[in-house]
């Protein structure tokens, strides 16, 4: 209990997700750069270089977990497993908070429209995947009081096909 | 040549040559509002119409849509907190924070007028200066060039935000994305996972649409978004002539810094924003206030970006090097129309030059007109619908990262920079270092690369090049008294 305070208290779990992930990068170009020829034009090499900003950025990575980790260390300690009554409620609202927790959700579902509508774009094409990622996005984000359905579906329609036909004949930028 | 910049401007001013400014101009501002597909794709598409024009004329209408496009980013740049162009990077840090405060006309006019001086202060320079900034230029080998772009990497510490270790843990993730692709020097593939679309490494933007465009995408749709209607109301340009006045230094710093970078080859608008941002913080008297709505930062930016236009026209017309992406087309267009650009162009073809400073004058004129008739509507964008206008604005992303190179790969690259960028927002992370590291990440290796070569694998032989050690040294000082001045601050805050 008081190792999540204080987790929480510097910034959560979700602090240690950048650094975790892109150190794993890094680490992955530090140790490939031992993979790769050596250049004969000049000393430091693709392979050198490579290992520099690689192991420079790793580094700076160590130097945050460790600063975090002696942040969470000094938070833990000055903590009690006393839980006030704000917590209490604290807590019992967030169980509660289902309209935090949709918004949440919200976010989640328009990332994975936006990946669903890139992926379709190579299968289906821009105009037909275009249009549906219109008509979708725009019935989800509206409010239903204020939804005009014919507008939404005649813009999708319009915008898309406009979109495609300026850039294929008028550009010659042919979409997918 | 005085007289010879008189009969200029008197021979440009024709029908034709206004009707066609005043288009390319109006093209070049809606290409470079709209995120991805920039002021550079403007001059492509420019470029064919003028095989059967006029030199002069084909000039005049290339010249606006450079100057239209590089001034269009500021529009979504400030409305909707996403860059039309690179140049326009800086402008989201507070032009968005002023439109959501509503100041946005504000943001717009005081933009727009910036734009139009940093423009008319690089023609100047341009037509008055250009062949002994170029005889300076052409002294920069490739130490000189490294040592530029390390003082410009040292901006981070201005960059950064609250957190210094933050900010260069983003310029270090954004210099390890630059090294996918064919290195420089050697041309081995690194980094690029077997897939043959990597080989050319990761497209600028791509990456700067989807870092910024898929964020504020997500961002809107989470929440619903008002702004404030006062802006509607707004008489002439939104701002007075005493909040231009007293910008004036501002201006300055941010044109010469713009000009500068502008001069050297291949650094180009992107660049000169966020350093001329960088520099315009760092002798401001209340940089806490950068980044939450400043109208400095704003000026910083656009008088930069514009400025550069002139300064990356002076190795083109001097030394025929372009300054940038446009330029490299504009070398292009002048082949094909017959002029060698060099030293001799002046002599040759001086009344073609001539004529190209007096359509870049006139399209700074034109584009202020442009801004100015249409601002009031520019802002009625605001009162759309958000469920409407940002998966319009997704789908326009879109379009312009695969008009890039013409790949869907490039969609895909525009996908997981707005995912990347999103999680770096999430977690507080800022996302104006990872740009500047991966801009000038490929740079750096090369010039770096190439000095060794020349100086034989010591890199204090670097010191041994006069304008080298200078860029070094003001480096090392500037990032030491940065640090100092975090840990102050830090401690401060304890």
């Amino acid at each position: 209990m008081r190792l999540r305070k204080a987790i929480k208290q510097n910034g959560g779990v979700k602090d240690f997700f950048v650094p975790v992930l892109f150190g794993c990068w890094l680490l992955y170009q530090f140790i490939s750069s031992y993979m790769f020829q050596k250049s004969e034009f000049d000393s430091l090499g693709s392979d050198g270089y490579a290992r520099i900003v690689s192991g420079v950025g790793l580094l700076l990575i160590i130097l945050y977990l460790i600063r975090k980790m002696i942040d969470i260390v000094k938070t833990y300690r000055n903590c009690t497993d006393e839980v006030t009554e704000e917590a209490k409620i604290k807590v019992k609202s967030e169980k509660t908070s289902l309209i935090g927790k949709m918004r949440e959700h919200y976010e989640i579902s328009m990332l994975f429209l936006c990946i669903v509508y890139v992926i379709l774009i190579g299968q289906i094409g821009f105009m037909i995947s275009s249009g549906l990622y219109l008509l979708i996005s725009m019935l989800l984000y509206s409010q239903k009081e204020k939804r005009n359905l014919k507008v939404i579906i005649l813009l999708a329609i319009l915008f898309s096909a406009g979109i495609y036909f300026i850039f294929s004949y008028g550009f010659n930028i042919i979409l997918p | 040549m005085l007289e010879q910049i008189i009969t200029s401007y008197v021979d440009v001013i024709t029908p034709l040559n206004i009707l066609l400014i005043l288009i390319g101009t109006g093209f070049g501002i809606i290409c470079g509002a709209l995120p991805g597909i920039s002021g550079t794709m403007a001059v492509v598409i420019g470029l064919t119409a003028t095989y059967g024009m006029e030199k002069y004329t084909a000039f005049a209408f290339l010249m606006a849509l450079y100057i239209g496009g590089q001034s269009g980013g500021l529009v979504s740049a400030i409305l909707l907190g996403i860059p039309g162009t690179g140049a326009s990077i800086a402008t989201t840090f507070d032009g968005y924070p002023m439109t959501k405060k509503g100041l946005g006309g504000k943001a717009l006019g005081m933009a727009i007028v910036v734009s139009f001086l940093g423009t008319v202060l690089s023609i100047f320079a341009l037509m008055f200066i250009a062949p002994a900034i170029a005889s300076i230029a052409v002294k920069f080998g490739p130490v000189e060039m490294f040592s530029v772009i390390f003082f410009a990497l040292t901006l981070v510490t201005l960059l950064a935000g609250k957190d210094l270790l933050k900010g260069l843990i983003s310029m270090f993730i954004g210099l390890s994305l630059a090294m996918i692709g064919t290195t420089p020097v050697d041309g081995m593939a690194r980094f690029t996972f077997g897939f043959r679309q990597l080989q050319t490494g990761l497209a600028i933007t791509p990456i700067v649409v989807g870092v910024f465009a898929l964020a504020s995408v997500l961002k809107t749709g989470e929440k619903t978004v008002s702004y404030s209607i006062q802006d509607l109301n707004l008489k002439g340009l939104g701002v007075s002539c005493r909040e231009i006045i007293a910008q004036v230094k501002n201006i300055v710093v941010a044109g010469l810094t713009g000009i500068g970078i502008g001069i050297l080859p291949g650094i180009g608008g992107t660049t000169s924003g966020l350093m001329a941002y960088g520099a315009v913080k760092g002798i401001s008297k209340h940089p806490e206030e950068f980044g939450q709505g400043c109208i400095d930062g704003v000026v910083a930016t656009e008088a930069a970006n514009n400025a550069t236009i002139g300064g990356a026209m002076v190795p083109l017309l001097t030394l025929g090097i372009p300054g940038d992406g446009v330029t490299a087309i504009l070398l292009g267009a002048m082949m094909i129309h017959g002029l060698q650009p060099g030293p001799l162009l002046f002599e040759n073809s001086g009344d073609v030059v001539y004529s190209m400073f007096a359509s870049m004058t006139l399209s700074s004129i034109a584009m202020l007109v442009i801004m100015f008739v249409c601002l009031k509507y520019i802002i009625r964008l605001l009162n759309l619908p958000q469920y409407i206008l940002m998966p319009i604005v997704m789908v326009l992303c879109v379009v312009g990262a695969f008009s890039n190179n013409s790949r869907v790969f490039e969609i895909y690259v525009f996908l997981i920079a707005g995912i990347v960028g999103k999680c770096l927002e999430l977690v507080d992370y800022p996302q104006a270092p990872v740009l500047l590291g991966f801009l000038l990440g490929g740079y750096a290796e090369k010039y770096l690369r190439r000095g060794l070569q020349m100086t034989g694998g010591s890199l204090t032989e670097f010191f041994s090049y006069p304008i080298a050690a200078v860029f070094i040294v003001l480096s090392l000082i500037f990032f030491g008294v940065n640090i100092i001045r975090y840990a102050r601050l830090k401690k401060k805050n304890i």
